[in-house]
């Protein structure tokens, strides 16, 4: 038996998902992330078919085809499903799949989260679907303005279905945005320096950071509208001190980078795949990543162009459409620098291609539509009509759906092993074209007609007849054409003919690995000397499969994959998890959590919760040693050693990433709070008195003596001491600010009656329930230091409560001083 | 891009990003409290060049930081030109 097969069979036996139910233990990056693709797909169809019913509804006048109720719950699925169950999802499926073999390592960086992240994307769409085929659901658009989506316009659970169903599914997105970022800071072969980055990379590294800003706005508006709706606290109430116009800063601040972050994984796509098939190095490459990081911050400077219409003074107006004008130029940067690769090339063209092609035409005329709506004076007048239809579907399927399809035929032979004869996918593609463009294109010309999107019918004899007909007629060709792509891409997997490696002559890292790659991705991991784009797949595949890269053996039985620092120098051994059922019990237990939220069981809610956080616990019994290892060898000569030993492994990243989205999440409260102070009708509202002294006093006690008590803990445990007083200290210090916490936000008066004391109870609850997490994490390095898992080399349990007890310490603090703060600003408001 | 570049490459736009939260709450607020047209409109002006003067500084560490650096600085520089000249040309709470 040749070296090569026999460390096939070792690192097989240890990272392979096992067969029958254990699949459902999977955590390894190749099956979740064709698990989250083949769902992804599943409910882009599940959407089509929504567009094709409204489609009917409006190609003839006064249609009687679905009443309004059913075709309001039908257009809000439609775009539900398209943004949070397809495109982020799809994204997050290829990124999951590919990231760790474009960086040449094993897996992603947290398995079992990406595992979690798939099963809380499932069941959230479940609910949502459920929901549909139950007639109940969601039905007030899917940006959910209130106050149509407020407990009083839409009084059923269909607004809930939303707001739950949606977080649920964001968990995923977060988890999967923080893992992203992770594994490309820090699960990099060796001698991959940021520089030698693949182009993919990078977008990813933009679009996971953007994620991880632009999500916790729309989570921080879905649980106040859901407490609005479920409790009776007013935010968004504009008779009780709330305002409906903070719900839309809030999902806008979400809303608008949300385009670019489903764009942008595109093009990074299209980034790599143009080099490939023009056969030249990507031309301005600094200049694409300038421009990828130049688009990551402008998209969080262009939500208010969604709120044109709503009264905001001229000059902030002005902030708004130059920032929405000006970041079609980073657009336009990478425009131009993918038709220099083409034009520096010699192009050969083939099936994604095809795809690409159409990409350029549909989304380019999106862009400059885009730009035609950044200018104020067009938009107040295309505002609400079917130009804006016609635009965010040019930009959406334009910019996602056709590249996406571009990338399904470039990678899936890496998927499958096979390559296709491709007769179908050109009448695919020409079906999917002429189909798209028939129908929207035409929307363009019925909303400067002046007809509004989301109206159930429409009377004859508006010239809006023959537009919505072709329209509708466009939209069943579409259909058929991605039907075509759908049975194209069947017939390849089926039966495509069997290639050696590397179909395309690419030069990226994942074609280095044997196709259909195996579990482990690579039998031992690459040093990269150059870009990681100038690569040799062909040669470097067979020294990498006999073992003659870095961790070319199976260790302990462990899963192990390399950590670097920003240069590419190894850092630590990173052991990851092998196959376990506990992702699949911590979502279905996060599922008990929503479904009894939805149904207004909260005792069952609590339950569960603490069934999430008891599981969530059990993860951490398969990790770390009972024994300092030091270092270990990785080959080549060298050594580093666990991860668990090492300074700032990928879970202390993981942390401070967290905190950073959190942070995010308590900003936008505490922007909301202010907001509604400095715009909202019916301020100053009540007389609130003062926090009472005692339980601040306390509370502020209790979270000082937590954040001094882990860091005293992790210094002592540095020095050889027993760190068990100090961590006592800790879970007594954050429990005792988490009750006083409580204690302060339930003695606020009549919450229900104004957005004031609401806002309040709020914040203060934000903080205690973040102490309450200190005490659990001190509990956690309690437990972990009994049980021998710590020491002054293995000291990560504790260090990671460090800098979460000092925000929750930051965050406690600012919560009482806004609490004192807030009924004197209210004085004042204006 | 090196470490170096891409904090100096990020720092380009944070300065962008909080010059436009800067400008657009100060403009929120002194329009809703009725501030004076010329204090208010003096104040936003100071923000406009506090965040060309930062855009330059960055611009200027970021020379030695490679071509991408480079180019996002250059580019963060004038986003916050393109972005924040209308304090210079209409009134403030109009």
């Amino acid at each position: 038996m040749s070296r090569g097969l026999r460390l096939h069979r070792a690192l097989a036996a240890v990272w392979d998902t096992p067969p029958g139910w254990g699949r459902l233990a999977a955590v390894n990056h190749t099956t979740i992330g064709l698990r989250f693709i083949a769902a992804a797909a599943a409910f882009f169809a599940i959407g089509g078919i929504l567009a094709m019913l409204i489609r009917i509804q409006l190609a003839t006048p006064d249609s009687a085809f679905l009443g309004a109720e059913a075709y309001n719950q039908i257009f809000t699925m439609h775009g539900t499903v398209m943004m949070f169950l397809f495109a982020i999802p799809m994204f997050e499926g290829f990124a999951i799949y590919l990231l760790p073999k474009l960086l040449g390592a094993r897996d992603m960086a947290f398995p079992r989260m990406t595992a979690y992240g798939f099963w809380c994307y499932v069941f959230g769409g479940a609910i949502l679907i459920g929901a549909l085929v139950a007639g109940v659901a969601p039905h007030a658009g899917w940006f959910m303005y209130t106050p149509l989506s407020s407990g009083t316009y839409s009084p059923g659970i269909n607004g809930d279905v939303w707001l739950l169903g949606v977080t649920f599914v964001e968990i995923s997105a977060l988890s999967a945005a923080i893992e992203i970022i992770v594994s490309i800071l820090k699960l990099r072969a060796p001698g991959m320096s940021l520089r030698r980055m693949p182009i993919l990379a990078w977008y990813l590294l933009v679009t996971a950071f953007m994620m991880l800003f632009g999500f916790p706005p729309l989570i921080l508006g879905s649980i106040l509208l859901e407490v609005e709706r479920a409790a009776g606290l007013p935010f968004f109430d504009p008779t009780r001190g709330g305002d409906p116009l903070l719900w839309q800063h809030l999902f806008w601040l979400f809303g608008h980078p949300e385009v670019y972050i489903i764009f942008l994984p595109a093009a990074g796509m299209i980034s790599t795949l143009l080099p490939a098939f023009a056969r030249a190095e990507l031309v301005a490459q600094p200049a694409i990543v300038a421009a990828v990081i130049a688009t990551g911050f402008l998209s969080f400077g262009l939500w208010v162009h969604h709120m044109f219409t709503v009264g905001i003074p001229h000059l902030a107006l002005a902030f708004f459409s130059a920032a929405s004008g000006l970041v079609a130029v980073p657009t336009a940067v990478q425009i131009f620098a993918w038709i220099a690769t083409l034009a520096e090339g010699r192009p050969r063209w083939d099936v994604p291609m095809l795809w690409l092609a159409g990409f350029f035409a549909i989304f380019v005329l999106g862009g400059l539509t885009g730009v035609m709506l950044a200018m104020v004076p067009f938009n107040a007048q295309a505002h609400d009509s079917h130009f804006v239809v016609a635009h965010l579907h040019y930009v959406l399927v334009g910019g996602f759906v056709f590249p996406v399809i571009a990338a399904a035929y470039y990678w899936l032979p890496h998927v499958t092993g096979r390559v296709s004869d491709l007769r179908l996918s050109a009448p695919a593609f020409w079906l999917t074209f002429t189909g798209f463009n028939l129908t929207f294109f035409l929307m363009h010309l019925t909303g400067l007609l002046g007809m509004p999107r989301r109206i159930a019918s429409y009377p004859e004899g508006l010239g809006w007849t023959w537009l919505n007909l072709v329209s509708s007629i466009g939209g069943f060709v579409t259909t058929a054409g991605l039907a075509l792509v759908a049975v194209d891409l069947v017939v390849q997997t089926r039966f495509g003919r069997r290639f050696r490696r590397d179909p395309w002559k690419a030069r990226s890292l994942e074609w280095a690995t044997p196709t259909p790659p195996p579990s482990y991705a690579f039998a031992s991991l690459p040093r990269i000397e150059d870009r990681a784009d100038r690569t040799r797949p062909r040669a470097l595949a067979a020294r990498l499969a006999a073992g003659e890269g870095y961790l070319g053996h199976v260790r302990n039985g462990w899963c192990e994959t390399l950590s670097v620092d920003p240069a590419g120098a190894p850092t630590e051994v990173v052991v990851l998890p092998r196959p376990t059922f506990l992702p699949l019990w911590t979502g279905l237990a996060t599922l008990a959590v929503v479904l009894a939220l939805l149904f207004k069981l909260y005792v069952l809610a609590a339950v569960a919760l603490a069934a999430v956080v008891g599981l969530f616990l059990a993860w951490t019994r398969a990790t770390g040693e009972a024994a300092d290892l030091r270092a270990l060898p990785i080959g080549h000569g060298e050594a580093a050693p666990p991860h668990w030993e090492a300074a700032r492994p990928p879970s202390w990243w993981a942390m401070a990433l967290l905190i950073a989205a959190d942070g995010t999440l308590y900003a936008s409260l505490l922007f909301g709070a202010l907001f509604l102070w400095l715009v909202a009708p019916g301020w100053p509202g009540p007389a609130v008195p003062d926090p009472a002294l005692p339980p601040a006093a306390l509370a502020l006690a209790g979270l000082g003596l937590a954040a001094l008590a882990a860091r005293r803990a992790a210094g002592a445990l540095r020095r050889g001491a027993g760190p068990a007083p100090w961590l006592v200290a800790e879970a007594l210090g954050a429990a005792l600010a988490a009750a006083a916490l409580a204690a302060l936000a339930l003695a606020v008066p009549d919450p229900r009656g104004h957005a004031l004391p609401a806002s309040m109870v709020a914040i203060l609850a934000y903080a205690a329930i973040h102490a309450a997490i200190g005490a659990i994490l001190a509990g956690y390095g309690l437990a972990r230091w009994r049980a021998g898992y710590v020491s002054a080399r293995r000291s990560l349990d504790l260090r990671l409560a460090v800098p979460f007890q000092a925000y929750a310490a930051a965050a406690g603090a600012l919560a009482i001083a806004a609490a004192a703060a807030l009924p004197r600003l209210a004085e004042l408001a204006p | 891009m090196t470490r170096d570049g891409l904090l100096l490459a990020t720092a380009a736009f944070a300065v962008w990003a909080l010059a436009f939260v800067a400008l657009y709450g100060g403009l929120s607020v002194g329009c809703a409290f009725g501030w004076p047209a010329p204090a208010l409109r003096a104040a936003l002006l100071l923000g406009f060049a506090a965040a060309l003067a930062a855009g330059w500084l960055v611009l200027r560490r970021a020379e030695a930081c490679g071509p991408g650096a480079r180019i996002a600085a250059l580019a963060g520089l004038g986003a916050s030109l393109f972005t924040f000249w209308p304090v210079a040309a209409l009134p403030p709470c109009g």
